[in-house]
């Protein structure tokens, strides 16, 4: 059982595949996001405006750990998909790549701590929580909002949370599973784990 | 030519550069740094001007909030206001000789100097040259990088597929809105079944994933590449 831990061509695509999903399913949400934006610049919150989305920026690592359970599974999908952002062309550039190692290390350290066993509700939520406040840590060095006033990084904190929470530690893993029910991932660590779950439900293990 | 600076120096480049201005603090240095960069990228590539004010754009729409939010909201700060529309003539003397002022532009200008070299990497970067250079240069094993290259060509096919799935639901007067769990499980589905065929076509093709193979073009790292990284980083690290 060696190369358990062993990345896979099919591995490999599926992260970056799904990297890039979420990379064209985000830009959907760039006009509303955008919108929001708008909307609140004239109050001085407009970076507020971006922060129900941020669920979706953790979303590949997200999926890429919770599937694979293995180490750095979170990481290398984040990373994957940070590089498929770049190449898809934005702004800020490479400076992605820098935001997803934050963002795939701040969602996979819970889950190392657990020696990726352990993919309870309450583990994924934690993992969301986490990884919020990682960014948000390396937004207050990054982009300078050590110097906002702390009820306002508060409430932004608060949003990108929720957010995360939504998408990351309870979308992520309905999806999954709904997609091993389907027999879509026959053959991933996630899907052994799920069908051991489905067994002691029914009472046939 | 910046087409040609090779792509893992230009992102070491603008990695080293981001640290320096997040360590620096200075407004001026922003500022500065955010010319340079746009004007470099006006003599030296082949970029045209209406591309980058498309990029620019965006940048600068995300800074004037991020300015505001610096101006209304900074730490420490005795002014409160609620909008814009309701500054009153004092409050805006205030606000502008404060160090919220001081703050607003320190966020907004350190927003720009990133987007500069963003958009200065983005634009003159070719995306396979990239990744071939990541390769080459920082390792990254055959296995992603021809992984990486596979999804991004994708990219075309999943977008279309997203459009037809979308309308697919929207012709059952159903929503298309794309968080939609039903959306998502649809192209979760698709991206499940592309990821194994790739896989399997690669393979067939006879792609291993091993380091041992042959390249048809190997991005190479010149002496140029590492000069003009030094003058930009010093440049930042030392100016004004």
């Amino acid at each position: 059982m060696q190369n358990k831990n062993e990345w896979k061509l099919k591995d490999v695509l599926l992260v970056a595949i799904l990297g890039v999903l979420f990379g064209v399913v985000y830009l959907g949400c760039t006009y509303a996001g955008g919108f929001l934006y708008g909307l609140l610049t004239p109050v001085g919150l407009a970076s507020l405006g971006y922060e129900p989305f941020y669920g979706i920026y953790f979303i590949a690592g997200a999926f890429g750990v919770y599937i694979l359970r293995k180490p750095g599974s979170g990481i290398i999908a984040e990373l994957l998909a940070a590089i498929l952002e770049c190449l898809m062309g934005n702004f800020f550039g490479p400076i992605i790549i820098l935001s997803g190692i934050v963002q795939g290390l701040g969602f996979e350290l819970i889950i190392m701590l657990r020696k990726y066993k352990d993919f309870s509700t309450a583990v994924m939520i934690a993992s969301a929580v986490l990884c919020s406040v990682f960014t948000m840590i390396y937004n207050l060095i990054i982009s300078g909002y050590n110097r906002i006033a702390v009820p306002v990084l508060l409430l932004m904190l608060g949003v990108r949370i929720v957010s995360a929470v939504l998408f990351d530690g309870l979308l992520v893993p309905a999806l999954t599973k709904g997609l091993v029910k389907a027999g879509m991932l026959k053959g991933y660590a996630v899907a052994d784990a799920v069908d051991t779950d489905l067994d002691e439900l029914t009472g046939i293990a | 030519m910046l087409e040609k600076w090779n792509p893992s120096v230009k992102m070491i480049t603008v990695f080293l550069c981001v640290f320096i201005l997040t360590v620096r603090n200075n407004t001026k240095l922003n500022i500065i740094v955010f010319i340079s960069f746009v004007i470099g990228m006006l003599l030296f590539s082949d970029v045209k001007p209406g591309k980058i004010f498309a990029f620019l754009l965006p940048a600068f729409i995300a800074a004037f909030g991020l300015f505001i939010m610096g101006l209304f909201y900074s730490r420490n700060s005795d002014i409160s206001i609620r909008t814009i529309f309701d500054i009153s003539k004092e409050q805006l003397e205030a606000l502008t000789t404060s160090g919220n002022m001081v703050t607003a532009l320190q966020l907004a200008t350190r927003l720009l100097a990133y987007a500069g070299m963003g958009i200065l990497f983005s634009l003159t970067t070719d995306g396979e040259y990239f990744v071939r250079s990541l390769m080459h240069q920082l390792r990254l094993p055959p296995k992603f990088a021809y992984g990486i290259l596979a999804a991004f060509y994708l990219l075309p096919m999943m977008r279309n597929e997203l459009r037809t799935v979308q309308t697919a639901f929207r012709v059952r007067n159903m929503s298309g809105f794309s968080l939609r769990p039903k959306i998502l499980f649809t192209m979760l589905v698709n991206s499940v079944r592309w990821s194994e065929s790739v896989a399997m076509a690669m393979e067939s093709k006879g792609f291993s994933g091993e380091a041992e193979r042959t390249y048809h073009d190997i991005p190479k790292l010149r002496g140029m590449d590492l000069a003009l990284a030094v003058v930009s980083v010093g440049v930042v690290a030392f100016i004004a």
